[in-house]
């Protein structure tokens, strides 16, 4: 559903971020994209919906290259960025004059998700907190039904429960026909509700995988510091010993995404081929 | 070298289910709830909600009927028993076994103290 | 799926709507202000001179609608100028002609008939009052006459200028704008003056006597038919045209 071929892009033209990136997302799931700050999280979703142009290659949502920006592609994908200013206008008026342009906006999912979110539709926008504005961003955004939904820190900024009404929404609204992609560096908060992991690293995806077969190839746990064991992959000290990523041999353990995460940052070959094997 | 109890989401769910079969809150061909409602209730991937059905659905414990849902199964509750059953004995009961002997708990010890608590 | 790429009424309407939503404050600003001046003025000057000088006052308030015409033209991009905001705008589902064209309509033909209007109102308004005071005759100010149509059309197609201006400066758009223009300006004549001097030689020997009957015809019949035919014809959809292509490669 989306594509990117050979993609080559830098802010400045000795700055190279990406170079000849390959990605391909099917619709269906949640990715979950993580990365330090400054990996380049917030560059590639840019690029995908078409508010930068790649110096070379190409991105493409259903067959269709997004920087032509058609119609047809911007009715079919939907940003709901980090950093944002809203119009001065109430909730009522910003549904008014953004809704009419999504053929399959759902005006009864809005309600129930703003509903959901607990925002009451009676200030201006410029008066909501910024998490509010997010939720209020994240509502419409669900509501709009595009095949696309691209989400850049989206829990950022929202309090506790929020966070949990979230991932409850989140669950409840993606559907098959959807390709959803997270970016975030805040694992935890989302680690149930993606089911694909990809890490960028400098301008590179290092590590794409499904969760499943995360599941089936690696375990995850605590062991002890005297333990000494040659298929221990990854290792970090926590509390009374050590946390570590082994090879699975045959117990299905939950996946700590702060450990993979750190696992592959620290080597991404021994990681990938672990899986693949 | 044990992982401590850590077990992937899917499990989890499973496991859940089975409690619910055991206690007699889900019978044998009632109903079970959807898989979307489980993802929403347990704040998971709709993807990884269905993991857990697969998982049950392969141990003969819940069945689907194509576009109404999923049923727990005539023998389901016999089948959860004996998965518990199994798991509990490969799992969790080594853990214990090995801490009784940390602690100098014997057998017999452990059946008095279980009798108390009847 | 192909017919949603092609250009919508529809969503023109929506995209225009969408910018007096945004910007209706800006200009009812803009019009309070001018409103208010311009009473002030008529005021004055009926109380200095006696009469009411609808033709001198008139000029005022074209001549202010045309400031605030080129004003409000210079800031209807300010949108997408911050990615902050600019992003939705870019996202919105709708054409670049679409998107453009809103724009330029409601900043050229839509408020330079609403500001005439509004003129017309302001004028008798100021009329009425200032004969109440100072017993002046009253008088209603008629713009849509043949030099009052000629004078909105001056302003659709310089406003075009502005108009670009809005889409390619990121920051004081109109102050950059007019000084792009003056720099233009000047390097136009230059050329136009050199070009003179290589054709015709030292201007102090020019005179007509000495020049060919064609030469003459084409510098003062001919030339400025094409000037005018430049300026009306040529100009505006020149400037939406490199609009179109300057709002197409926008990135935020």
């Amino acid at each position: 559903m989306v594509k990117i071929e050979k993609l080559d892009f830098g802010y400045k033209k000795n700055q190279q971020l990406f170079r000849e990136l390959n990605l391909e997302l099917q619709s269906g799931n949640i990715y979950g994209l993580f990365g330090m700050n400054g990996a380049g999280k917030t560059t590639l979703l840019k690029l995908m919906s078409g508010l930068l142009f790649p110096k070379n290659g190409q991105c493409l949502i259903f067959e269709k290259d997004v920087s032509s920006r058609l119609p047809e592609i911007l009715a079919n994908i939907y940003v709901i960025p980090e950093e944002f200013v809203l119009p001065p206008v109430s909730i009522k008026s910003f549904v008014e004059m953004n809704a009419p342009f999504y053929p399959r906006f759902d005006y009864t999912l809005l309600d129930k998700y703003l509903k959901e979110f607990e925002i009451s539709n009676d200030k201006k926008l410029t008066a909501y907190s910024y998490g509010q504005k997010k939720k209020f961003l994240i509502a419409f955004g669900l509501a709009t039904q595009t095949n696309v939904l691209l989400m850049d820190e989206p829990t950022n900024g929202l309090d506790i429960p929020s966070k949990s009404q979230f991932r409850r929404i989140m669950a409840a609204a993606s559907t098959e026909e959807q390709c959803i992609i997270i970016s975030t560096h805040q694992v935890r908060d989302l680690a149930s509700i993606i089911d694909h992991v990809i890490i960028l690293d400098n301008g590179t995806i290092i590590f794409k995988h499904n969760l499943m077969d995360i599941s089936t190839r690696l375990t995850f746990g605590k062991i002890k510091d005297d333990d000494s064991a040659d298929d221990i992959l990854y290792a970090e000290e926590v509390l009374g010993g050590k946390a570590a990523i082994r090879k699975n041999t045959g117990q299905d353990t939950a996946v700590d995404l702060e450990l993979l995460f750190n696992g592959v940052i620290k080597n991404s070959e021994i990681m990938n081929e672990a899986i693949k094997s | 070298m044990e992982f401590l109890e850590n077990q992937p989401i899917y499990m989890q769910i499973a496991d859940n289910f089975c409690e619910n079969i055991l206690l007699q809150k889900w019978k044998s061909n009632e109903r079970i709830p959807s898989v979307r409602d489980i993802a929403v209730t347990l704040e998971v991937n709709p993807n990884t909600a269905m993991r857990a059905f697969v998982y049950l659905q392969e141990k003969d414990i819940i069945y689907n009927k194509r576009g109404i849902g999923y049923f727990v199964t005539e023998e389901g509750h016999q089948k959860a028993l004996e998965l518990k059953r199994a798991e509990f004995i490969e799992r969790d009961l080594p853990v214990l076994m090995k801490t009784m002997k940390l602690l100098d708990i014997s057998c017999k010890e452990m059946e008095e103290i279980y009798d108390q608590n009847q | 799926m192909e017919k949603i790429n092609q250009f919508s009424i529809q969503r023109l309407f929506l995209l225009m709507k969408r910018h007096s939503f945004i910007n209706l404050k800006t200009w009812l600003v803009g019009f309070g202000a001018i409103s208010g001046v311009l009473i002030v003025i008529s005021l004055l000057q009926s109380y200095s001179s006696g009469f009411f000088n609808l033709s001198a006052l008139s000029t005022t308030g074209v001549t202010f609608i045309f400031i605030a015409g080129y004003l409000i033209t210079s800031m209807a991009y300010n949108e997408i100028h911050t990615s902050a905001r600019g992003q939705f705008y870019l996202m919105l589902p709708a054409n670049t002609i679409e998107k453009l064209l809103s724009n330029w309509i409601i900043t050229s033909f839509l408020y330079i008939i609403i500001a005439n209007v509004l003129l017309i109102a302001i004028l008798a308004l100021a009329s009425l009052l200032s004969s109440f005071l100072f017993n002046t005759g009253v008088e209603i100010y008629n713009p849509f006459t043949n030099d009052g149509i000629r004078t909105m059309g001056i302003y659709v197609v310089t406003q075009s200028v502005f108009f670009l201006g809005a889409l390619y400066f990121r920051k004081n758009n109109l102050l950059k704008t007019l000084l792009s223009i003056f720099v233009i300006q000047m390097i136009f004549s230059s050329i136009l003056a050199l070009a003179g001097w290589l054709i015709l030689g030292d201007f102090n020997q020019v005179n007509e006597e000495s020049l060919p009957n064609e030469a003459v015809q084409f510098f003062t019949v001919n030339l400025p038919d094409i000037a005018k035919t430049i300026f009306w014809v040529v100009t505006a959809p020149f400037f939406l045209i490199v609009s179109y292509f300057k709002f197409k490669e926008r990135e935020v």
